[in-house]
Parts: structure tokens; C-alpha cells; sequence
């Protein structure tokens, strides 16, 4: 261990590549004073810059840390540790002074990954991951290797040896290292930037969030084969205050426990991936009965509120896996009769103008599912069209009166104004609509792209709620082909919605378009399957894998000491192998000792320090009648051994052929008999 | 870690030891945090970079243990040196085994030996030998073993420090180190009695043969002042007819009583004796070496002083 210039500049370089995936989540103002530690410290060793003195710099970490606390408001929480670990990393750049502290530093390189690690469980986090434990495992390993060895290449080649060698261990403590769910830590977060839905629908907020490809949640049917998207809504929360377009989530909805219900059995279950998000919504299939998460089967960590809508009591701001079971039909459930003074009321100012159009609407109608056909025809007789740029709108009756063109949230809102204004309680759920097929088929994606608001009304005559969709008489296309599809549909059409007159540009943009959605699919089918066994590895799965072996009742007790017993025995047999010499030895010596045996058998001892020619000569002393058999034998051993000609793989079993037929006859004693020499042994076999 | 190490009561030649670095145990701390903030938040790409660490940690432990493996050292041939010098000792480190072997410290087992940084030894490639050449401390004159030796390594990652003690067959002569500026007792060969070569000066029909360093302790009558004026350097003259003459270095002649002291008037005077290239013969109170000539009559003399044991 000595301290050396490359060494040392493959450390900065390590530190600067692992505080760049914490530039996006760490305050900015951290990670421009982490950079500017680092910058200066590689000054510090190219330009020889001075240092900075020691109590300023401890005064600049107490000030970082202060700054931190001050930001989240405590040093517990993950972020805020994050940060301090980010900060503390690139001060401790300042601090080199033993090689030790150089070890340090490469150590903090490990946390620095794992802290990125808690935010994304991506494919391309988990290839970087490799790339980068590779990396720093070389790193480590060049501070103790010779000096003349220190190139980076050699020392990847190296890392890579030994992590080949570790993985077998690793996955075996992976697969039975027991997933005891503890919370050392709190696991508060305060600036979380994801897209998600709010407790609000604006006119404009939707379509502003369809305009993102990410990824919502990936759902597959374990039960059954589901091939049109077209009934597929996600419902996510339900707003019932309405002002105009505007609608609220309002504080009416009390959040309950959720209660196992008897299940028929005709319930169609998802298994849900949801990605991170900023918010609690458990999105199920309309319309949904339960919804749980795997590690909790007393409900403990989902509620309910009034329109049967899941929410996670815990924070989905990593990735989570859940099942759903949802009813075809609202029949099935339960339903509580609507309160008049929250699904009847219109807040706001309402217009003469819509009030009448509320009029119109429900003259001569006898039930609510007419009042509902009456408000679709009215959008249909007006010619009203569906637009993915909608707009900015200023209210109802700009909306209705004026522009008569909107998303999916105009019209869902619109709809359930005019049916309270007609007497008939209503709401609106925001939640998605639709999806993609994954390559395999084997689950659909959602996007944001699908997102999507319509309208829930009571019926009085079935005592439910049932739902009103304005889209599907507008748009039916946008349900039939999902959000992605409908999207490209719309962007190979042009304003007047007639196809592009250029049949050429249509393919080639049809044509790119397919295919970089294709190269989506692609990788998010890859992804899905590496993100799907992350998430569903836990303690029930393990246990379902003890299950199947019949240990399940022992449960996590069994695992771990299972893997502590075989990870000893690993360990014991790398011990093995590894003391095991793996020594080539050259086939021509085998062969040759292959011969001296034979000759000792015969009575010929290879004197220790006698070469191959020498006892050749002896041995053609000792058996003169055999002078060209041994010299069939010797003379290519020799020349081989020694380099002067190569054998190939036949002319070796040739070799071995005829040293194991070579007779000589056995010389009795020290004594030497010249009449023992055998005439019936004259036949000797050299094929 | 070394210092407990020595301690330790079941000390075996050859076998192999191996205990965490301190570095070794701040990366499993770090490998600790990492699996609980996996089971914190659930995180199975956690989890699986905290057991691949692990298994570093476990992998490092195996690979720094077979990096002694099948390590031999021989001693090779150790020249005879003066007391008081640091002493190099050349060796060879032998790798029986069939893998590389890098990054091995070498260090005397016992600290009394130990002498400046530890000696490190690159790389010795399979059934290969490297020659290196280890320094212990200065050490009062006598016969020594080659010391053990506790050969140790924290290749590849440093997680761990593996060790072991091997012992090379071998030993070495320390002669008492040459100081005293008595003069050296010259002898007539003839009658054998002693004069004191002062006294001696030249005698006519000497041939003279050459100039030579002047050596502290002889006498200033032999100094050849014109070349001192000439030069500022002190030469002898040095003639055909004194090669005839002989030393004596004897115990005797050395009025002190501290045995060491003599000790090393008589090494100094073993010196300047083979410096002459004349004969000498040398006087211990329990042992006597007659009149020799040459390198290998030095060397044994020198050597007795070494072993020699407690004055008359």
C-alpha cells in the first residue's frame, strides 16, 4: 500500500461518477458544493492549488450539515442522509492523508450507490450498478496490488474474477436471506417530483399529464386473458365537490379500514406493479372489491373511502407490488345511497344558459340512465369533438357554449355538472383508461398517456352507481385503442382529420413511430421481468418456496439459518476448490512416466537424476532384441519433450498404444539370463 | 496487530493465520448498512448489492488466505559481517504452489530483529523463486539463526491480513565491531620473540615496495612524512622485508577489563593484520590460533571472536 499519482486520480474519478446519479434528487446547492470539493482537490493534485485549512473546512461540514437539517428538517430520513452522505463524501476528499482514508473514501463510493439505489430499481440502475461495483472493487483492489500492476484494465479483469466467484454466495444469500420488514429509520420524504395524479381536476390538468410516456404501473391477469383494452378502467380516486369544471376531492370522504369481504370466486385478479410515485392511490380494475399487498394480510396497510377507491397507508415512493380483485359488474357491491347534500351540489356561480341546458336534458326522461342517455346525445347533437390539446378554457360555459372541443376531463366534468343540475347524483373518477399489451402479452402497461376522467351517476332504479364515459360516444376510438395508440392515430392525422396526403411520409412516420414504440416495448418487457422479480421476492414468496418443499411452517427461522449453514458450506468448498492446484502437466510427461513404469516393471530402474537419453541407451542394452520398438517410443517422447517436434492429439494415443504393447521380458533379479529372452513374445505388436 | 500477534501461544511454522484489517471491518460495518437499509425499505437491489459485498468480503478472505499458500524461504549464503550495521540477509522466497503470489510482506518474527519498513516482495509467479535481500536491526557480535520470519498479505482487497511464520535454515557470524587504536604486536618469526614494531622501523636491505593508507593505531613512525607534506594524506611505506614478519593478537595485550572492548581491539587488530597481508597468529585465554595467512585464517579467527564466551 503506497500512495501513488494514478491511484489517486482514479479515486476522484470514482467519487465524481457516483455523486452523478444524486444530481437530479440531492439539493442542488450539495451537490454544487460536493463538485466544487472535488474539483478543487483534483487542482489541488494537477495545479498543486493549497488546500483549504482544516477548521475551515470542518466549519464548511457544519454548515453543510446544518443546511441539511434546515432543508428536511431532520437527518433521519432518507434524503436528508442521502445529502449528507453526498456532502461528506466529497469533504472527506479534503482528508487524504493515509492510504486508509483513500480505502475510506472508496467504501463511501459503496453507500453513495446504495443510497441511489433506494430512489430507482430501474434496468438501467441495476446495469449501472454492475458497471460501478466492478469499478470500485478495481479501484480497492489497485491500492493493494504491485505498483507495475496498477493499470485499470487489468485490475477490471481482476474484479470481475472475484465477483464471478462471489455471486454464487451472493445469490444464495439473496434467496434465503430472510426479508424481515424493519424501520430503522423514518421513511419521510418531502420534495418527491413525480408525476401523479392531485386531489384536484383543473381543466387542463389530465391532459397535461397524458402528455408523459412514463410509466403509471404494469398489471397482468394471473387468471384469465384479457385481449381488448376497451373495458380496461383503472379507477384511482373520485372527486365529488364541484365548482364549474373545476372539481375537488372535498373532505367528505372518510377513510375507513379496509374489510376482507366474502369473495365469489368470479372476482378478476391483477397483480399490480406500481412505479414510484408522489402519492397513495392503489389503481384497480372497476370495480374493485379488495385490493392488498402481499406482506400484509390483515389489511393493516390499505384504506378505504366512500366510492370504493384503494389508498396505501404507507408511501409508494418506491416501486410496490399489490393485488387487486375486482367485481365485473357495480351490482355486485354494496352501495350506500348518495348523501342529496354532496352529490347534488354545484358550487359556484351556474350560468342561465347551462342551467338550461340541464333543463332540456332531463325533460320527459322517467330514470337517471335516461337523464345519462340524454346528456351523451346532447354532446353528440352539438357536435362537440374530442382534442388532445384542449387548451386553456376559462370555464363551463366557454367549454359547452363556446369552444365545444375538449379532453377527456371537460367533458367528465361538464357531464357530471349538468346531470347534478338535473337531479341526479353524480361524480367524477380519475384514474386511467386502456394500456399496452407487453410483447409476450403477458401483462399491460400503463402510462400516463392513458390517463383519464369520467363520470359515475347514481341509479336509482339499481341502486348503484354506474358509469357514464361522454368519451365513448365522442372518441370511441381513444377507448378502443388506449391512450399510446390513439396518440399516434392523432399525429398521423392532420388538423382536419383527414389522412396525410403523402402516402410515403405517412409510412415513414407510421412506420418510425411503430417501431420506436416497438423499441419500447422491448425494453419494458426486459424491465418488467427484472422490476416483477425484485418486487414479488419477498418473505411470502420465500415462504411459498418452502411451501413447496413442505418446511412452510418454520418459516423465516428455517431461512436463515439455511442461509447461514450453506453459505459456511460455500465457503468450506470455495476453501477446497481453491486449495485444489490446477496444474497442467504436459501429456508427453504422463506418457513418459508411463513408459519408465513400464520398464520398472521389466526391471529397468530410471535412475533419479538419469535422463530420457541415457536410459534409453540402458534401456537398449538391457533389451537388445527390442532396439526399434524402444526406439519407437523413445525417440518421439524425447523429441517432443524437448521441444524439437509437436505431437498431435492421435499421434499420442498412437504413442500410448504402443507403450502399453510393448513387451519386454522380465528380468529376473540383478541377474541378467540371455537365455530368458523369450521366443513367443517375438510377436510384438507396433501397429 | 503484529505486536499480538507475537503473543499468541500456538504459534506453528507454516501455518497459515488470518484476522480482518481494520479496513476489513469498517467495510463490513458498510456492508451491515447496506443489507438493513435493504430490509428497510424493502429493497431487493439493496439487499443483492449488500450479499454481493458480502460475498467480496468472503471471496477476499479466501484469496488473501491463498496468497501464503505453499510460500517456502531458503536462506542463501550470509557473509559475515562487523557488530553494530544493520545486517542484510539474502534470501529466497520459493512459491510452491501453482498461482501467482503478490504483494508479500516479509519481517523478522521477533521484534528485536525488526529494522525499518517491512520488506515487500511484488509477485513470485507460480513454481518460481525471487531473491530478496531482508535488513534486521544491528546486533551485538555471535553466531546467529537466520531469524524466523512472519511473512504476511492483505492482497487483494486489504479486508484481511493473512499470515504466517516460516523459519530458513541458516546462520551467521556477527564479528565484535573493530574500534581500540592500540598498536598491533609485531613478531620475529626467527626467535619469536616479540618487539614492539615501533621499535623496528626499517632495517637496511629492505626492498621498498609500496605506499598504503595509514591505519589508526600504527605506529607514526613508519608514516612517509614527505608524501603528508606533499598530499595531506598519511601513507606507510610499506617494504619487501616486513612481509616476513608476523602479528600477534593476543587477549593479553589489552590492558582493559571490559571483555567486549578487547574484543573488539583484537577484531580491529585481526584487520589491519589482513590489511598487511602478513601472517598472524591470535591469542584468546582458552583458545589459540597459530600463525595463518589469508581470508579463510581471518575468518576463523574473526569467528572465534564472535563465539567467543565469557573472559578468562
Amino acid at each position: 500500500m503506497r500512495f501513488d499519482d494514478r491511484k489517486q486520480r482514479l479515486v476522484y474519478l470514482l467519487v465524481g461518477l457516483n455523486l452523478l446519479p444524486h444530481v437530479m434528487t440531492v439539493p442542488s446547492w450539495v451537490i454544487g458544493v460536493s463538485f466544487f470539493f472535488l474539483i478543487w482537490r483534483v487542482f489541488h493534485h494537477l495545479r498543486s492549488w493549497p488546500l483549504p485549512q482544516v477548521w475551515f473546512m470542518r466549519g464548511l461540514v457544519v454548515l453543510g450539515t446544518v443546511g441539511i437539517v434546515l432543508q428536511y428538517g431532520t437527518i433521519m430520513g432518507q434524503e436528508a442522509a442521502t445529502a449528507l452522505l453526498v456532502l461528506m463524501a466529497a469533504a472527506k476528499l479534503f482528508e487524504l492523508r493515509r492510504v486508509r482514508d483513500t480505502i475510506v473514501v472508496i467504501f463511501l463510493c459503496y453507500l453513495l450507490l446504495m443510497a441511489k439505489l433506494i430512489d430507482s430499481q430501474s434496468m438501467e440502475m441495476t446495469l449501472f450498478l454492475i458497471f460501478d461495483v466492478l469499478l470500485i472493487t478495481a479501484v480497492l483492489a489497485i491500492h493493494h496490488a504491485p505498483a507495475e500492476q496498477g493499470n485499470l484494465r487489468y485490475m477490471l479483469r481482476r474484479s470481475l474474477m472475484l465477483a464471478l466467484q462471489a455471486i454464487p454466495l451472493a445469490l444464495v444469500l439473496f434467496v434465503f436471506f430472510p426479508r424481515f420488514n424493519i424501520s430503522l429509520w423514518s421513511q419521510t420524504r418531502k420534495n418527491a417530483s413525480q408525476t401523479g395524479f392531485s386531489d384536484r381536476l383543473r381543466p387542463g390538468s389530465v391532459a397535461q399529464l397524458a402528455q408523459s410516456d412514463q410509466v403509471a404501473f404494469r398489471v397482468s391477469f394471473p387468471d384469465r386473458q384479457i385481449s381488448t383494452v376497451q373495458e380496461l378502467y383503472w379507477r384511482g380516486l373520485i372527486l365529488t365537490v364541484a365548482d364549474g369544471l373545476d372539481w375537488d376531492k372535498g373532505h367528505f370522504q372518510k377513510s375507513q379500514p379496509v374489510l376482507e369481504r366474502p369473495m365469489t370466486g368470479q372476482e378478476i385478479v391483477q397483480e399490480i406493479f406500481l412505479e414510484p410515485s408522489s402519492e397513495h392511490y392503489l389503481f384497480a380494475l372497476e370495480w374493485p372489491a379488495l385490493v392488498m399487498f402481499p406482506g400484509d394480510p390483515n389489511l393493516r396497510l390499505v384504506r378505504t373511502s366512500e366510492g370504493r377507491v384503494f389508498e396505501s397507508k404507507m408511501n409508494l415512493f418506491s416501486r410496490q407490488y399489490f393485488r387487486a380483485f375486482s367485481n365485473l359488474s357495480p351490482e355486485a357491491t354494496v352501495w350506500e345511497e348518495p348523501d342529496p347534500e354532496i352529490y347534488l351540489k354545484v358550487g359556484g356561480m351556474v350560468s342561465e344558459k347551462v342551467a338550461t341546458i340541464a333543463h332540456q336534458v332531463k325533460q320527459g326522461t322517467t330514470s337517471s340512465a335516461d337523464v345519462a342517455d340524454r346528456v351523451l346525445k346532447y354532446f353528440v347533437d352539438n357536435q362537440f369533438s374530442y382534442t388532445l390539446e384542449p387548451g386553456a378554457m376559462s370555464g363551463l360555459d366557454e367549454f359547452l357554449l363556446v369552444k365545444r372541443k375538449g379532453f377527456c376531463e371537460h367533458f367528465a366534468g361538464a357531464a357530471a355538472t349538468i346531470l347534478r343540475l338535473a337531479g341526479v347524483p353524480s361524480r367524477v373518477v380519475v384514474g386511467f383508461q386502456g394500456g399496452t399489451p407487453s410483447l409476450l402479452k403477458d401483462y399491460f402497461l400503463v402510462r400516463y398517456l392513458d390517463a383519464h376522467a369520467w363520470v359515475e351517476y347514481w341509479d336509482t332504479t339499481k341502486k348503484s352507481w354506474n358509469r357514464l364515459d361522454p368519451v365513448a360516444v365522442i372518441a370511441p376510438q381513444r377507448l378502443a385503442l388506449g391512450g399510446a395508440q390513439f396518440r399516434e392515430l392523432v399525429a398521423s392525422l392532420d388538423e382536419e382529420g383527414n389522412p396525410e396526403s403523402g402516402v410515403i411520409g405517412e409510412w415513414i412516420r407510421g412506420g418510425m413511430g411503430e417501431f420506436g414504440e416497438r423499441l419500447k416495448l422491448v425494453w419494458d418487457q426486459t424491465e418488467s421481468l427484472w422490476v416483477n422479480f425484485l418486487l414479488r421476492y419477498d418473505l411470502s414468496f420465500q415462504k411459498d418456496i418452502l411451501k413447496q418443499f413442505g418446511l412452510g411452517e418454520y418459516g423465516k427461522w428455517l431461512l436463515a439459518s439455511g442461509a447461514v449453514v450453506i453459505s459456511l458450506l460455500l465457503v468450506v468448498v470455495g476453501f477446497l476448490l481453491l486449495r485444489k492446484t490446477r496444474e497442467r502437466v504436459d501429456p508427453v510427461l504422463v506418457l513418459y512416466r508411463k513408459l519408465c513404469s513400464r520398464l520398472k516393471v521389466a526391471g529397468l530402474d530410471r535412475g533419479p537424476s538419469e535422463g530420457p537419453q541415457a536410459f534409453w541407451l540402458r534401456a537398449r542394452e538391457s533389451f537388445p532384441d527390442r532396439e526399434r520398438e524402444l526406439e519407437s517410443v523413445f525417440a518421439p517422447l524425447i523429441a517432443s519433450r524437448y521441444g524439437l517436434a509437436h505431437l498431435t492429439w492421435k499421434e499420442r494415443r498412437e504413442l500410448k498404444s504402443r507403450i502399453k504393447t510393448l513387451r519386454l521380458s522380465r528380468r529376473g533379479g540383478k541377474s541378467r539370463s540371455p537365455s530368458a529372452p523369450a521366443a513367443p513374445l517375438r510377436a510384438t505388436g507396433t501397429n | 496487530m503484529k505486536e499480538w500477534v507475537d503473543r499468541l501461544p500456538g504459534w506453528k511454522q507454516g501455518k497459515v493465520y488470518i484476522v480482518p484489517t481494520p479496513n476489513g471491518l469498517i467495510f463490513l460495518a458498510g456492508v451491515a448498512i447496506v443489507i438493513v437499509a435493504g430490509a428497510t425499505y424493502n429493497n431487493n437491489l439493496i439487499f443483492l448489492l449488500g450479499f454481493f459485498l458480502f460475498a467480496i468480503f468472503v471471496i477476499g478472505m479466501v484469496e488473501t488466505h491463498n496468497n501464503l499458500r505453499d510460500l517456502q524461504i531458503e536462506a542463501l549464503p550470509i557473509p559475515d559481517q562487523h557488530a553494530g550495521e544493520p545486517i542484510s540477509i539474502p534470501l529466497k522466497l520459493v512459491n510452491g504452489g501453482y498461482g501467482l503470489r503478490q504483494m508479500i510482506e516479509l519481517v523478522p518474527h521477533k521484534r528485536e530483529f525488526r529494522y525499518g519498513h517491512p520488506l515487500q516482495v511484488d509477485e513470485v509467479k507460480g513454481h518460481q523463486q525471487t531473491v530478496c535481500s531482508l535488513v534486521c536491526a544491528p546486533l551485538p557480535r555471535g553466531v546467529y539463526q537466520v531469524p524466523a520470519l512472519s511473512l504476511s498479505t492483505v492482497y487483494p482487497l486489504g479486508l484481511f491480513r493473512a499470515w504466517m511464520m516460516l523459519r530458513a535454515e541458516g546462520e551467521f557470524y556477527l564479528y565484535p565491531s573493530p574500534s581500540g587504536n592500540l598498536p598491533l604486536r609485531l613478531v620475529e618469526h626467527e626467535n619469536e620473540s616479540s618487539r614492539s614494531e615501533a621499535a623496528v622501523g626499517h632495517q637496511r636491505g629492505d626492498e621498498f615496495r609500496e605506499h598504503r593508507n595509514y591505519q589508526t593505531g600504527e605506529s607514526f613512525h613508519r608514516v612517509d612524512w614527505k608524501i603528508f607534506a606533499r598530499r595531506r594524506r598519511l601513507m606507510v611505506k610499506e617494504y619487501e622485508g616486513t612481509t616476513d614478519r608476523s602479528f600477534s593478537v593476543r587477549f593479553q595485550d589489552v590492558p582493559v577489563r571490559d571483555a567486549e572492548k578487547i574484543l573488539s581491539q583484537m577484531s580491529r587488530w585481526l584487520d589491519q593484520a589482513k590489511e598487511r597481508g602478513a601472517p598472524f597468529e591470535m591469542i584468546l585465554p582458552s583458545k589459540r590460533v597459530s600463525f595463518g595467512q589469508g581470508p579463510n585464517h581471518y575468518k576463523e579467527c574473526q569467528r572465534e571472536l564472535a563465539r567467543f564466551k565469557g573472559a578468562a
